[in-house]
């Protein structure tokens, strides 16, 4: 009995072993995850601190909403702009628009930063309306660290 | 030399006191020189399904603002910032009265633009209309907008959008503008010029 415990316990210290290279690195760490107040379409943004090599995050999931998706915001000039706006001056002729995009590079031994304005993770199709101090799971996939956990907390500030 | 003394102390007073008067009248004139832009008239429906006028608001500092409730960055970023920013003016701050005018009518019916706005702070008013009467709003104000329909995302639909915050002033005119890279202390600023 106790042998075959041992044997138990040699075998599984030989899977960890063989698994090790990927456990045992843990890299990539997500930080901060938060999110804004939303009914419809949520955005998520958070931190990605990378202490390895080159990365690349290529999916979200989550259990809120229908759909999750990488999304790039992107300041656009919009055609036929002029600066003789006597309005607001340069002011307006600055709009945002959305894309969405297949992954999102993780720079090496850096912190990635999804912030308002750049890359965010977009929650379409909410389940329900995500208020003030709501907590949302994710499950980040990187292209070579694997799948992360993160849980981001809905502020309105 | 007791009485040179007095004499420079009162000189340099004076001087000051000149210098004071005459820096005063050139912050007047630069203000009040420069030609103020009121900003237009308009009549939409507000998000309890209400007639709205812009001019409703005469009186009253006005914080104008374009966007749509399935923006999941810029305008929950603005709206949020604007919300504490109000906030910190307690009761003072009540008399700001903040629009947020869709610029994705098709979508934001006036019950989901009170939905949306009462997570951020319940009296924002959302505003919408039919593109006859949206029309001509985004024209006065000069705001771009595009439907951008992609197969590539599950969303529908993305609108492209000027993001321009707008702060008019109790008798109308334009008193500044921001965008949603403005911080906290910023828009405070700029929300403290109004309610003067």
């Amino acid at each position: 009995m106790k042998r075959s415990a041992t044997l138990v316990g040699a075998a599984v210290t030989l899977a960890a072993a063989i698994t090790l290279p990927a456990a045992a690195a843990p890299t990539i760490a997500v930080t901060d995850a938060w999110s804004r107040p939303a009914t419809q379409t949520g955005g998520v943004f958070l931190t990605i601190a990378n202490r390895g090599a080159a990365d690349r995050l290529v999916d979200a999931a989550s259990n809120v909403a229908a759909h999750v998706e990488l999304h790039e915001s992107v300041i656009v000039r919009p055609p036929g702009t002029s600066s003789a706006n006597a309005m607001a001056g340069a002011a307006t002729s600055k709009a945002m628009t959305m894309r969405r995009v297949r992954s999102i590079a993780i720079a090496a031994d850096a912190a990635t930063v999804l912030k308002p304005g750049g890359y965010h993770v977009m929650l379409i199709g909410l389940k329900q309306p995500l208020k003030s101090g709501d907590r949302v799971r994710l499950r980040l996939t990187s292209a070579h660290a694997g799948v992360i956990s993160t849980t981001a907390t809905v502020r309105s500030m | 030399m007791r009485l040179s003394g007095i004499f420079i102390v009162r000189a340099v007073a004076l001087a000051g006191l000149a210098a004071c008067v005459v820096s005063a009248i050139a912050l007047w004139q630069a203000r009040h020189s420069a030609r103020l832009v009121y900003a237009q008239n308009f009549a939409l429906v507000d998000d309890h399904g209400r007639p709205f006028e812009f001019s409703q608001t005469r009186g009253r500092p006005v914080v104008l603002f374009f966007g749509y409730t399935n923006c999941p960055d810029i305008c929950p970023t603005t709206l949020a910032t604007l919300a504490h920013a109000k906030a910190a003016f307690g009761a003072r701050g009540r008399d700001i009265v903040v629009l947020f005018v869709t610029v994705d009518p098709g979508r934001d019916t006036p019950a989901v633009l009170a939905r949306y706005l009462a997570l951020f702070d319940p009296s924002f008013v959302g505003l919408t209309g039919n593109v006859a009467q949206l029309a001509p709003v985004f024209s006065a104000y000069h705001v771009y907008h595009e439907v951008v329909h992609s197969t590539e995302t599950a969303s529908g639909y993305l609108v492209t959008h000027t993001a321009t915050i707008y702060f008019i002033a109790r008798d109308g005119h334009f008193q500044t503008y921001g965008d949603w890279t403005d911080s906290r202390d910023v828009l405070t600023r700029d929300l403290k010029e109004i309610l003067s």
